[in-house]
């Protein structure tokens, strides 16, 4: 891929109101123009390879993070995650967000490359702080590679 | 003179009628022993003859219970096996063995010597072949089981086959003697078992599967509204708070804790299945270290307002590391949970050790349980105190329960109604000098 990474966060993720409640979050931590969304996987692999809507690198740039669901339509949160692994995009942290707290879930998650595992909370407040945290560690204390 | 010497011509009538008296009586005495000596003969003659009928006789009888023996002892093999058969030392049939040619239909010529194998299913030859052997070679018991030509029934049938070495006074064998006994009925009655028991298996893996996608697709898709219903309802109650009039806000609340009782309740079941399907493995695990680190990471379980005596060195107990911390945490939350308002918690842990088994105890100084009530609250969903004085789902106690059958074990609780409860778990001991896992 060799092509530069941003700051961006790309939030692949299907439910509506997941999205909506990570957009409030991201707003409060003032960082809600980093964010991007995929809908499903076909469209987080869509925005890697920018094509189609994602043509436009200025508008989708590539991110430094990815913050994925597991379970989404059409490709599967883990497929993603591998396609991004064989890609040898190894610079790209992917973040794990999802319900699921069930043991196989992680280890999988792990076994594919993920480099941390979150399980989305049942409360906003809460998700603010995720988000909080996601921000002072991955974005600012983490010190990223500035190519994929 | 002598009148002994006197001959008869010389000597007087008297001498000689004296004379004649005297040898009368030697006579008569030579005689009377003779008599007697008779008598004494035929007696012993008698008594002789006695003696031989008598032996005649038991040895007469001693034949025939050999004969009896015998034949209960041939009646007795012929109803345990099939066929009997001797094989000469070298483990080659060197003379007609009826019994064999019946069932194999295997003539002299062809079962004679080593031909016996080729009755026996091709597949089983060699692995036979070998087994004999080594027995003969050993001069140890043979055994061995396989399929067998059964000529009257023009099929091959499972047998088990035993045979035993005869030894000679100076140590060598004299021959072998063996019997083949017919186990078909059994062997296939066990593969037809086998079959089924295959077949409900892949039926209750397919039940289980069935299970892991539920709980999947609950685990990741029955949260999401939740989430929703909830987030927005805060979000309200937060942003809007000042515009909502009259129970709104109330309304709101409810909806709020309703959605996180239900993600909860979403959460116990997920745990509980997990604790039925889980593959446990089981280990030592050190009770002393587990407690103290389950009382270090659960945040309810500290602060000063909670009153904890653990007992010097808990044992270590055969269990599953990641159950067991379920499951005493779980005792431990309600421990400190399931107190009268204003009282301060105060729990001890200890534990007993049998031969065989661990017991570890949990005492508090809660509300208690009412005897009636002690093996309802294992059940899964029962409650037997008000949600809104003591909140929770009714999981936490059937998950516990389910997690410690799962480790061989047994739980149980000694309880009266407001004198606090005592929380028992007992596990196989932890095997001495066992390492830490196997």
């Amino acid at each position: 891929m060799n092509q530069r990474l941003t700051r961006t966060i790309l939030l692949v993720e299907d439910d509506e109101n997941d999205v909506m409640f990570m957009r409030m979050a991201m707003g409060k931590a003032g960082i809600e123009h980093l964010l991007r969304v995929a809908r499903n996987g076909q469209q987080a692999i869509d925005y890697f390879e920018g094509v189609g809507e994602f043509g436009d690198r200025s508008r989708y740039p590539l991110p430094s993070v990815v913050l994925l669901d597991l379970k989404l339509p059409q490709v599967m949160g883990l497929e993603v995650l591998k396609w991004i692994r064989q890609r040898h995009v190894r610079a790209i942290i992917v973040i794990i967000l999802t319900s699921s707290k069930q043991e196989k879930d992680v280890y999988n998650a792990y076994q594919s490359g993920a480099n941390a595992y979150l399980v989305k909370p049942g409360d906003p407040r809460n998700l603010e702080e995720l988000v909080d945290l996601i921000d002072r560690f991955w974005l600012r204390a983490n010190q990223p590679s500035a190519e994929a | 003179m002598d009148p002994d010497k006197v001959s008869p011509q010389h000597a007087t009538v008297a001498e000689r009628e004296k004379l004649q008296q005297e040898q009368t009586v030697a006579i008569n005495e030579q005689l009377v022993i003779a008599a007697l000596r008779q008598q004494e003969l035929t007696e012993a003659a008698e008594n002789l003859n006695q003696q031989l009928r008598e032996e005649n006789l038991q040895r007469r009888r001693a034949e025939q219970a050999l004969r009896e023996s015998e034949e209960r002892c041939s009646s007795l093999v012929s109803v345990v096996t099939d066929v009997t058969w001797s094989f000469d030392p070298e483990g080659a049939f060197s003379t007609p063995q009826t019994d064999w040619q019946g069932y194999t239909g295997q003539a002299w010529e062809q079962h004679r010597h080593f031909g016996w194998v080729m009755a026996l299913h091709p597949e089983d030859r060699e692995r036979v072949l070998g087994l004999w052997c080594a027995a003969r070679d050993s001069g140890s018991l043979f055994q061995a089981h396989g399929r067998i030509w059964h000529a009257p029934s023009q099929q091959w049938r499972y047998f088990t086959a035993k045979a035993t070495p005869l030894i000679n006074g100076d140590g060598s064998i004299r021959e072998w003697v063996g019997a083949c006994t017919d186990i078909d009925a059994q062997k296939r009655a066990e593969e037809h078992l086998e079959a089924i028991v295959a077949e409900r298996t892949a039926q209750l893996r397919e039940k289980v599967g069935e299970l892991e996608i539920f709980s999947y697709s609950v685990s990741h898709d029955l949260r999401g509204p939740l989430r929703a219903l909830r987030g927005f309802s805060d979000l309200l109650l937060e942003e809007h708070a000042s515009t909502l009039k009259g129970k709104a806000v109330d309304y709101l609340k409810r909806i709020s804790t309703a959605a996180r009782r239900m993600d909860q309740l979403i959460e116990d079941v997920l745990s509980y299945t997990r604790v039925v399907g889980k593959e446990m493995r089981l280990k030592a695990v050190d009770l002393d270290e587990l407690v103290h680190q389950i009382l270090e990471s659960y945040p309810q379980l500290q602060g000063e307002e909670v009153d904890f005596g653990i007992a010097e060195r808990l044992p270590s107990v055969l269990g599953h590391e990641a159950s067991l911390t379920q499951c005493l945490s779980n005792l431990l939350a309600n421990a400190v949970k399931f107190v009268a308002p204003g009282v301060r918690p105060k729990i001890k842990v200890g534990a007993e050790t049998t031969d065989t088994h661990v017991r570890l105890w949990i005492e508090d100084n809660g509300i208690g349980i009412a005897p009636q009530h002690h093996e309802r609250i294992f059940a899964i969903f029962e409650r037997v105190v008000d949600r809104e004085a003591y909140d929770g789902t009714g999981m936490g106690l059937a998950i516990v329960r389910k997690a410690v059958q799962r480790m061989n074990g047994r739980v149980g609780v000694e309880s009266t109604l407001g004198q606090g409860s005592k929380f028992w778990v007992e596990l196989q001991k932890a095997p001495t000098n066992e390492p830490a896992a196997y």
